[in-house]
């Protein structure tokens, strides 16, 4: 089945140069999402999933940041040629984001109604500003916010953080933008609010026809929200496929690994699995593989090289494990 | 470029990818070795060094005596016999100079270790035990930082009268509460941590607690109150001497000879500029090496 | 809020007293007896005696201190021993003048302080940043009434362009405001950039980038309003400072402010002058202090909401 790409990545490299040497956050990642589906990125903390959304948004510092190589067509048009200005143009209006930290993101010193506003005022200046107050309140209506209109006047310590996070919705979604970029948006909330905020943006997948990239380290999340799922370790793809496939049927020991860590209420099960040790830093790398330190199924090859990322069928798989089986 | 490294401060990005990568040090290693990579802290780190050399050799590298007068070569200009010409006395200037060195550094120095003494001594008792004692010591030190600096020391000193072992006084009992505060700050936040909090209900002894715990932990704060207290007291001890209530003549000293070089500006110009020029190298290599400290030794104290 | 201006108030008012007593104490615990200053030693013991009575210094000290903190009170500290004239009036000549030169200098300084400030910070870690740290530690190093001796060597002297003493023409202004405002000017840029550069690393800061707000605005709207607390808090003590620092300038510049007051009172061991310079500019201090805490509110709402205080 082809579809129309709303967001195309290609092979993006986003490293980071410090004193201590050169970190690839990012280290040539392809991927590409379609309108009306969601595309989950998961991996642990530390494998350059905010970064891929950053580096989309352009918003990745420099220095030390920098994207290196690769192109991110939104539409067919390179995001990476364009402009500061034509960038801005873009940010908050073609391509919204909503932020790890619900309590953090909003700015202390001005209420909800004007940041929302402000938004709109940047993107729709044709509104006035009757219009644009309207506007406002029905977005704080949409993401659920009770009495829109006293919390249009009030600061952001005012209102609990799942409170916070919806306004950062509604201020993502307030000029329509049909690509949303969520950055862990439940992870800082408490489980009931989580479940509130992932229903929010489900609903709003359907209603607005958007397309959304949503990066966690919840494999919970993703069952609920993906349509696609790729899984990064240490700056790179280990695996691509579709949310049922990657439930029923993970490849990579990787994915494995983080599917076993889910505590089920089925099985009885004496002690959680884990997958031992932790993502390698930038300066021990390992040559080969660099899930192999961690990996019970790593063989000497593994330790030495680097596997592709090859195509079984629609998935993708970066293994050795699955080497020939990829023509069919 | 390198120079003007030490301005650029790191980014949050940087920090965090590369705690990662770092092994561990002990604290001070790691200090020292963060301090030896700033260039500029160590040049004037050396530019200190140097001071110090003259303050200690001043009879041996001064061309003449600084108080020797010579009235008929008054206000003269740089020859081969006054390297950078006379005051109006016929004096020597870079002699004075280096003299004045003496009065600066020792006042800088003395001072602020009195300060920090009287500061620490202050904000230990009012963090450690709190209550009455944390409320009446907070009211003076309200009281102290009421007046502005320069009043301050001026009254100080108008109680006192002149003379340098009073500027000492004045500038200490001017910059403890700086010190006080923030290691008052420092002890209320160290009491909650758990080895002090053990310490204190396994009834170890108040004297013991402060020397062993608290104020070991606070070391670097100290070190750094001193290092970044001492350009301001070597700027006031040249302003209360500029206005006549600090050193008194004839002893050389950078601020009164800026006072009576300001009568000649027309005539020899040098005179006026070159005490202020020693100011300034003295008191920028103390900020610039303070600074250096500091985000060596705390980088958390940045802001305050 | 209330609550918070009241604490304030109260501790202001305590403030306020212990100057009194501070201000009180400074002078009668002065070696020697400034009647005896005052009359030169040619005084007879009767003399002594009598204006001794006159100036209320022969009644206990308790009470001597009543009637100054009431003189205090009533702006009344008696007449100067040596002009004869009224220290109140004095003092107000002299602290207009002052005022005048400071409120320039303050201008100068936080316009100059904060935009410079603003760009370090916008350029951190290029050139631009470099130089003018460089700059701003310079001038946070070099004494004012230094810079203010070279200005004149170099504007009034060599250049002849500007007037080199007196307030008597708005040219004569120039000189001495920024010989006044070049050390705060200097703080000031250098707490904007260190604040500025903390407030730009928060979350809020990437939030409204993402929004698409121009990078001018970010720094403008977003960073600066979060950025002012600790820039504000140096401009209260900045001020202050300033009202005293101009007495060196007043100095150099042959101004007749309340610095030459404060410094001819001092050397002439004029007390009631003395009292009154040392007394008002600390309550003026004060009260500038409290202006500026008052004004935190204005610009964090978790104060004004009661939250913060």
């Amino acid at each position: 089945m082809i579809r129309d790409n709303l967001l195309e990545v290609n092979h993006l490299k986003t490293y980071f140069y410090t004193d201590e040497g050169v970190v690839k956050s990012v280290d040539d990642v392809s991927f590409s999402v379609q309108p009306s589906r969601t595309l989950g990125i998961v991996g642990e903390s530390g494998c350059g999933k905010s970064i891929t959304l950053l580096s989309i948004m352009r918003l990745i510092e420099n220095p030390p940041g920098k994207i290196v190589a690769g192109e991110i067509l939104y539409n067919g048009e390179n995001l990476l040629k364009k402009n500061k200005e034509e960038m801005r143009q873009i940010r908050g209006n073609n391509i919204a984001m909503i932020f790890q930290e619900p309590m953090t993101s909003l700015n202390p010193v001005y209420t909800i109604g004007e940041q929302i506003l402000e938004s709109i005022s940047i993107h729709r200046p044709e509104l006035d500003k009757g219009e644009a107050r309207e506007r406002a309140l029905a977005m704080l209506k949409m993401v659920n916010i009770p009495m829109p209109e006293k919390r249009f006047n009030e600061y952001p310590h005012q209102l609990s953080g799942g409170m916070r996070q919806r306004v950062m919705i509604a201020i993502a979604l307030s000029c329509e933008p049909d690509l949303l970029l969520c950055d862990e948006p439940t992870t800082a909330l408490d489980v009931t609010v989580q479940a509130q905020i992932l229903e929010l943006i489900n609903d709003l997948k359907k209603k607005a026809r958007a397309a959304i990239i949503m990066v966690t380290h919840d494999l919970g999340v993703i069952s609920e929200v993906a349509d696609d799922v790729m899984v990064m370790y240490a700056g790179k793809v280990v695996e691509f496929a579709t949310v049922d496939q990657i439930f029923a049927q993970p490849m990579h020991p990787y994915t494995c690994g983080l599917i076993n860590c889910i505590p089920s209420l089925d099985k009885e099960v004496e002690r959680l699995s884990t997958i031992p040790g932790m993502v390698p830093s930038f300066n021990e790398m390992p040559k080969g593989c660099a899930f192999a330190p961690r990996c019970s199924r790593a063989t000497q090859r593994c330790k030495e090289n680097m596997p592709e990322l090859i195509d079984i069928g629609e998935r993708k798989v970066r293994c050795f494990l699955y080497e020939g089986k990829d023509t069919e | 470029m390198k120079f003007f490294s030490f301005f650029y401060r790191k980014n949050k990005y940087i920090e965090d990818v590369a705690e990662q990568g770092i092994e561990y040090t002990s604290y001070y290693q790691d200090s020292f070795r963060r301090l030896k990579k700033n260039n500029a802290a160590m040049i004037c780190l050396s530019v200190l060094a140097l001071m110090v050399l003259i303050v200690i050799f001043a009879p041996w590298i001064s061309p003449q005596d600084p108080n020797a007068q010579s009235l008929k070569d008054a206000l003269r200009g740089p020859s081969a016999q006054y390297f950078l010409g006379t005051d109006e006395y016929g004096r020597d200037i870079l002699s004075r100079i280096i003299y004045g060195t003496r009065i600066s550094l020792s006042v800088g120095i003395i001072s602020q270790v009195l300060a920090t003494a009287i500061g620490v001594t202050m904000g230990v008792l009012a963090g450690y035990y709190g209550g009455y004692i944390d409320s009446l010591i907070s009211r003076v030190m309200e009281i102290f930082a009421a007046f502005p600096e320069l009043i301050f020391a001026m009254g100080i000193m108008y109680v006192l009268g002149p003379g340098v072992s009073n500027i000492f006084i004045a500038l200490a009992l001017l910059s403890w509460v700086s010190t006080a505060r923030l290691i008052r700050g420092q002890v209320l936040q160290l009491k909650q941590k758990e080895y002090v909090e053990a310490c204190i209900a396994s009834g170890g002894a108040s004297f013991q607690i402060i020397v062993r715990h608290l104020v070991p932990n606070c070391i670097s704060t100290i070190i750094i109150m001193v290092t970044l207290g001492i350009p301001g007291a070597i700027m006031s001890e040249a302003a209360l001497s500029f206005l006549g209530l600090g050193v008194q003549p004839p002893t050389a000293s950078w601020g009164s000879m800026i006072s009576a070089a300001q009568s000649y500006i027309s005539l020899i110009p040098l005179y006026s500029v070159l005490p202020g020029l020693a100011i300034i190298i003295v008191v920028i290599s103390f900020n610039i090496f303070g600074d250096g400290l500091r985000d060596a030794l705390d980088p958390k104290l940045k802001n305050q | 809020m209330l609550l918070y201006i009241a604490k304030r108030l109260c501790q202001t008012v305590f403030v306020l007293v212990g100057i009194t007593f501070a201000t009180f104490c400074l002078i009668n615990i002065v070696p020697g007896d400034p009647v005896q200053v005052m009359l030169e030693k040619r005084a007879d013991p009767e003399m002594i005696q009598q204006v001794r009575h006159e100036l209320g210094t022969d009644k206990p000290l308790p009470e001597q201190y009543i009637n100054f903190v009431e003189g205090a009170v009533k702006f009344d500290l008696g007449k100067s021993y040596f002009s004869k004239e009224p220290v109140m009036s004095m003092l107000l000549r002299g602290f207009l003048v002052t005022a005048k030169l400071a409120a320039i200098s303050f201008l100068f300084a936080v316009t100059i302080g904060i935009s410079c400030g603003m760009l370090a910070a916008i350029k951190r870690g290029k050139p631009t940043d470099s130089f003018l740290m460089m700059i701003a530690i310079l001038g946070m190093s070099a004494p004012s009434f230094w810079i203010a001796i070279i200005l004149q060597i170099i504007f009034g002297l060599k250049l002849n362009l500007l007037p080199l003493s007196g307030l008597d023409q708005p040219l004569c202004y120039i000189l001495p405001s920024i010989a006044l405002g070049t050390r705060y000017a200097a703080s000031i840029a250098r707490i904007t950039r260190t604040s500025m550069l903390d407030v730009i690393k928060q979350d809020y800061i990437r939030t409204a980038r993402a929004k698409g707000v121009k990078e001018s605005m970010v720094f403008i709207k977003h960073a600066l309003k979060n950025a002012l607390i600790p820039i504000v808090t140096l401009l209260g003590t900045q001020l202050g400072n300033m009202l005293a620092g101009s007495m060196l300038i007043e100095k150099v510049f042959s101004i007749s402010g309340i610095g030459k007051l404060a410094v001819d009172s001092m050397t002439n061991r004029d007390l009631p002058l003395v009292q009154g310079t040392v007394l008002y500019i600390a309550v003026i201090f004060v009260v500038i202090n409290l202006i500026v805490d008052l004004s935190y509110a204005l610009i964090d709402p978790k104060i004004r909401y009661g939250k913060g205080a």
